[in-house]
Order: C-alpha cells, then structure tokens, then sequence
C-alpha cells in the first residue's frame, strides 16, 4: 500500500476526497521550496550624456544548479513592487529592470536610456530563491 | 475544536504563534501544489515577430503556470517578460508564458539573425484561473 499525507480543505473528507484543489496539502505533489529571500539596492546615476546604461548587481546563492526564483521591484517612479521585466518611462527616460540566474548567482539588472536628463534613483529589488532545481 | 497540523519555524512557538509568515506550514492555508512540471527544447525561427511554442497540459481546465528559459550555451536563466541576449541590442525575448484550455503557450520575439535553440522548463499548479 502506497502512504500518503493528505490535508483536505474544511468539508471535504481527506480519505475520498480525489480532486487536488480539495486538499490544503497532499504528498503526491511537489511545492515551492523557500531558500533565501532578501533585498538588493542598486543605486542608478547616470548623466543624460550616457544615454544607454547597464548597471548590474548580484547575490550568491552557491547551490550549482539553476534555481527557481522571483524578483520584484521598485524604484523612485513605481508606487509598488511589481515583477522585474516591465520597461518603464520616466521624465525623458527608459528604464527597464530584470533578473536572471547562474548556477552561483542571482543578478540584478537596471538597464535605461536616461534621453535628456540626469538620473540618480535607487532601484530596489527584492528576490525570494527557491531550492527547487529548474534542471536546465 | 476546530483541529489544525502546524509546524512553526526556528524560534517560534507553534501553539501560540498567529503570523502565517512564521510557520514552516499550516494546514489552515492552501499550498501551491505543482501538479505537472518538464523541461522542453524549442527552435525559434528568425522573424522579428512574436512566435507561440505550445507543449499540451492534458488538463481539463485552465491552470496557474510559471516557467524559465535558458538560451542555447548560455549559462544564464531567465523568467518571463525579460531579454535573454544582450540588453542593448534587444535580440531576444521571452515574452510570457500563459496557458489556454489544452496549451502551456511560450511567446518569444527573435530579433536575432540566425534560429535559437531554447531551453524551457514550465511549472503547472493546481490552482485554476
């Protein structure tokens, strides 16, 4: 016989119950393992001279694999943390904010066009790295 | 009385702890179950505009999905909505990953003047949009 450890939701009866959205937790399913959560600041100053600019910050995470992870951020002009990726305009400018992983690291990007004026904002990125190995 | 399985972290008291973010688990809260996840190769043809790669979930409704890319022999891994080759010259995206009724859809856009191989792994959840 194959043991399990099942938690069904209130009202429903955990040695039946055989739809998965019916269980608070079952042991035939995989989840999101947490590994470390933290906050990365990048301090963005760039002259409108520059136009385009690269500035990239990391973290280790040191687990050989690639991870699954979530990075969100804010910076001077969001009213919200929101997920990395999003090309956003400012007063003259471009900015966009991403993020990737190695095997060792996650790093963080602010990547913009300042057009005609200077810039000088924090972007602050706030990540979650799983142990989840996303085997690629 | 109402019966619950918890297990508090490090340093917490699991009979008297009340903030979820403090428990390692509690049956009061729903866990994101994965139910279906893989790993797929796709070839994205130069065309500058937005391609579909498709891999069947075999699901009967519409699910949460979440999935990364990885590009030919480069050792960097992306989520969606983010540039996969060199920021400035913009030559390949992967836009998003979304699911319809019978697919988990890839988008990507390959500005690049050659095809690109792409590595992709997709998580499916059992929560239904």
């Amino acid at each position: 016989m194959t043991m399990k450890f099942n938690i069904s939701k209130s009202g429903y009866n955990v040695l039946t119950e055989t739809d998965n959205n019916n269980l608070i937790y079952s042991s035939d399913y995989n989840t999101l393992k947490y590994y470390v959560t933290g906050t990365i600041t990048l301090h963005v100053v760039v002259s409108a001279d520059d136009f385009e600019y690269l500035k990239i910050s990391s973290i280790n995470h040191n687990l050989n694999y690639y991870p699954y992870y979530k990075v969100y951020v804010k910076d001077d002009l969001m009213a919200n943390y929101q997920p990395v990726g999003r090309e956003q305009l400012g007063s003259g400018s471009v900015r966009s904010f991403y993020a990737y992983v190695t095997i060792t690291s996650l790093v963080v990007v602010a990547f913009g066009n300042a057009g005609s004026v200077d810039e000088d904002y924090n972007a602050v990125f706030k990540y979650k790295i799983y142990k989840n190995n996303l085997g690629l | 009385m109402t019966q619950i399985v918890a297990i508090s972290k490090s340093g917490y008291n699991v009979l008297t702890e009340t903030d979820p973010n403090n428990f390692i688990f509690h049956s009061s809260y729903n866990t994101n179950k994965i139910i279906a996840t893989g790993t797929v190769d796709f070839t994205v043809d130069t065309y500058g505009s937005v391609v579909e790669k498709t891999v069947a979930h075999g699901l009967s409704y519409i699910p949460l999905v979440d999935g990364f890319c990885r590009i030919g022999t480069v050792t960097k891994v992306f989520s969606p909505n983010q540039l996969l080759f060199d920021f400035f010259d913009e030559d390949f995206r992967f836009n998003a990953i979304v699911a319809d009724a019978t697919n988990v859809i890839f988008r990507f856009t390959n500005n690049k003047y050659s095809s690109v191989t792409v590595h992709a792994r997709y998580y499916i959840y059992e929560i239904p949009l």
